[in-house]
């Protein structure tokens, strides 16, 4: 991917450009607003990473700038003022997602790459499918290997999700926010269990499992693990 | 206090503003006063000459020179005193009656065909009897009769005088006036400068650091006594605010510091020898984990405080708690029967308030949190919401433990963990946050026995309007309105 970041903590960007690039993505950095609104207009992005707080032009403006401009490639806005509000300000502006530092890097290169994929065409598709395991959305049927399978609207909107992000990794906090809406964080581990029952009707008698746990980030529905 | 200072105050200065504004138009007032009842006073004088004169004529024209004489000896019997002066005299001039020793040369004038008033000169020394006049011009007619004899009536001007000294005694009296309306002003700004000194000084103490500090409240109940309460209620919240910034800040250091010292510890022991990856990797994955749980800390105490400080208020929506509570039921349901729980959610009806959805949703996955932490195998754990005259309450009950009555205060209250001794004991954050959410919709959280367990209750306030369109329920007494049937 090629990724904008635009922020204007030094250590910050650092260590954010080493991972991404350690990750095999491509980073410009702009340290403040309005070099990053030049360089997001002059070339083409993946997806951006901006900061809320910026010096010449705060983040929230360069987002808006931008989408009048026409540029309508996906924003990751980061911010450090962790107020519910101002996850909804971030997203009028035009924004498409929103992280609150501090972050995890993990769930930080999760959440890129789902926006960088929703960006991509197709994804309207109607049918999924890893290695033998099918999601056809128009009758709602999940069969593995030709086997029907019975899942619970939940369960079936979870399945949905990892499908829609094959092969990427999804976070805990990803599931709870686009599964189930919520934007909040429980102490339990809710999510895993929820997956470990998605896991016991997909994978189970199965000889190759399809959904993976990535330690210390999330989950990946892939055919290799 | 110094007097220049009270001369810069805004009510000694409209004092003076409106002193000087007073005394003018008081000033003007007594003019024109003094001016048309002077001109009342002649007016009405030279009326009653013009009459007494021509009506002394027609005693003349009738009875002749002797009633004439008799008539003005009558009335000068009493007309001394009252300043009327008359005079009958001879066509020379000579005087035959009256209280004048002489025909005033002046009067001379006045002796045309029209009976018109005009002021003359009267010496005191034609005068007869003890009337002074100051010799003055005095208002006076004169007419000459039928046969040639004059007759003259005037009056003195004693009303005038009166008038006249009325008026200068008020004008006299017009700069006391305005030096006590200025005393006033002066006083008045005095006191008010008095009790702004007390709000100044009290400014001052709570900036030099000692917040406890409050404005005082006189007995007078006046506006200024409204002023120092509003003050007061503002200076506590702010000291509430600062108090709970401190104790956040304690509360960081005092739960960060093990994980900090964890971290490092890990990482020196890590280094002190060679190790194959994978042990690195395995203490790569221990730090990221302490520092997740970290973060979580770090982020619930700041939620707690906002929501403390009321800073999270703007955005309220419409929050359907029985939707919230079916939901969170089934995000829950699978954990509860990994646990060996059974999980049942009780929530019918409609049961909508304007708030939070995300904080609300945090607060009863809290409870529910724990509920499931705590209760042990086969136990039962309930979500309700139920709406009744004190409230609507979102109900977290379970079979496990319970608390101990006397601890209900104190679980709310920071990195307070009753089960210490347990590995999975968790922040110590989770009931401070069910309670932050809870104050800050107005609610609260409260505690009751579930005999067994315990019953965590989140009673939100009823939206208002809300008792016309749903029945209340309502309990015999106190203990049940808490709940519904045990679990």
């Amino acid at each position: 991917m090629n990724i904008l970041l635009i922020e204007d903590d030094q250590g910050a960007a650092d260590y954010l450009c080493k991972g991404l690039t350690e990750s095999g993505h491509n980073v410009d950095h702009a340290s403040d607003g309005h070099d990053g609104l030049h360089l997001a207009l002059s070339a083409t992005y993946d997806v951006l990473i901006i900061d809320r707080v910026l010096p010449g032009r705060d983040g929230l403006s360069v987002v808006s700038m931008l989408r009048a401009g026409g540029v309508s490639t996906p924003v990751l806005v980061l911010s450090a003022l962790g107020e519910v509000d101002d996850r909804v300000a971030g997203l009028r502006a035009g924004g498409d997602d929103y992280m609150v530092k501090p972050f995890a890097f993990s769930e930080l290169l999760a959440r890129l790459e789902a926006l960088a994929r929703r960006a991509q065409p197709g994804t309207g598709h109607k049918r999924f499918q890893v290695a033998d395991l099918v999601l056809d959305l128009t009758s709602y049927q999940v069969t593995r290997g030709g086997q029907k399978i019975h899942l619970q609207p939940r369960e079936l909107r979870l399945l949905e999700f990892l499908m829609r992000h094959q092969g990427q990794v999804v976070t805990r906090t990803m599931l709870l926010e686009k599964v189930w809406g919520y934007n909040f964080d429980p102490q339990t581990n809710v999510i895993d269990v929820h997956i470990s029952r998605l896991r016991n009707k997909i994978d189970k008698g199965f000889s190759r499992s399809l959904l993976h746990t990535v330690r210390g980030v999330g989950y990946k529905l892939d055919e290799m693990p | 206090m110094q007097l220049s200072e009270l001369g810069r105050t805004s009510v000694v200065k409209l004092a003076v503003r409106y002193t000087l504004f007073y005394g003018a138009i008081l000033t003007a007032l007594l003019i024109v006063l003094h001016w048309s009842s002077s001109r009342f006073v002649s007016e009405e004088m030279e009326e009653e000459i013009e009459q007494e004169l021509l009506r002394l004529a027609e005693i003349h024209a009738k009875g002749g020179a002797a009633v004439l004489q008799r008539d003005i000896d009558a009335r000068l019997e009493d007309a001394i005193h009252s300043g009327r002066f008359y005079l009958f005299a001879g066509s020379d001039g000579q005087p035959i009656s009256g209280n004048l020793t002489k025909w005033p040369h002046e009067a001379n004038v006045l002796l045309g065909v029209e009976v018109e008033v005009e002021n003359i000169w009267l010496d005191d020394d034609i005068l007869i009897g003890n009337y002074y006049t100051n010799d003055a011009y005095l208002p006076a007619a004169a007419l000459r009769l039928r046969d040639g004899s004059r007759l003259l009536v005037a009056r003195g001007v004693e009303q005038h005088d009166a008038l006249r000294e009325l008026s200068e005694n008020l004008f006299e009296s017009l700069p006391a006036v305005v030096f006590f309306v200025l005393l006033v002003g002066i006083s008045m700004g005095w006191s008010i400068l008095r009790r702004l000194e007390a709000i100044q000084l009290t400014a001052h103490d709570i900036m030099a650091g000692d917040l406890s500090r409050r404005i005082p409240v006189s007995d007078k109940n006046d506006e200024f006594d409204a002023l120092a309460r509003c003050l007061n209620e503002m200076l506590a919240r702010i000291e509430d605010v600062l108090t709970e910034m401190r104790e956040v800040t304690d509360n960081v250091a005092h739960d960060l510091r093990n994980p900090i010292s964890r971290i490092r510890n890990r990482m020196e022991v890590t280094l002190l020898e060679r190790r194959s990856e994978e042990d690195y990797r395995e203490a790569m994955y221990q730090t990221i984990r302490d520092a997740e749980a970290m973060m979580r800390t770090f982020n619930a105490i700041l939620h707690i405080a906002q929501a403390n400080a009321g800073m999270v208020r703007a955005r309220l929506e419409k929050v359907d708690l029985v939707e919230l509570a079916r939901q969170l039921g089934e995000l829950y349901e699978p954990i509860a029967e990994e646990a060996g729980l059974s999980l049942q959610v009780q929530a019918d009806g409609m049961h909508e308030i304007r708030g939070h959805p995300d904080l609300l949703g945090q607060a009863v996955v809290n409870l529910l949190d724990n509920a499931v932490k705590y209760t042990p195998r086969g136990g039962r754990i309930m979500l309700a919401v139920q709406t009744h005259t004190k409230g609507i309450d979102l109900i977290v009950a379970d079979t496990g433990p319970g608390i101990p009555e006397s601890e209900y205060q104190r679980v709310k209250q920071r990195f307070v963990r009753l089960g210490c001794d347990r590995p999975d004991a968790g922040s110590g954050l989770g009931l401070s946050l069910v309670d932050a959410i809870a104050r800050q919709h107005q609610g609260m959280l409260l505690f009751a026995d579930n005999h067994p367990g315990l019953r965590a209750i989140i009673r939100l306030p009823l939206p208002r309007g809300s008792l016309e369109t749903h029945v209340p329920v309502t309990y015999p007494d106190d203990r049940s309105d808490a709940g519904l049937s045990q679990v």
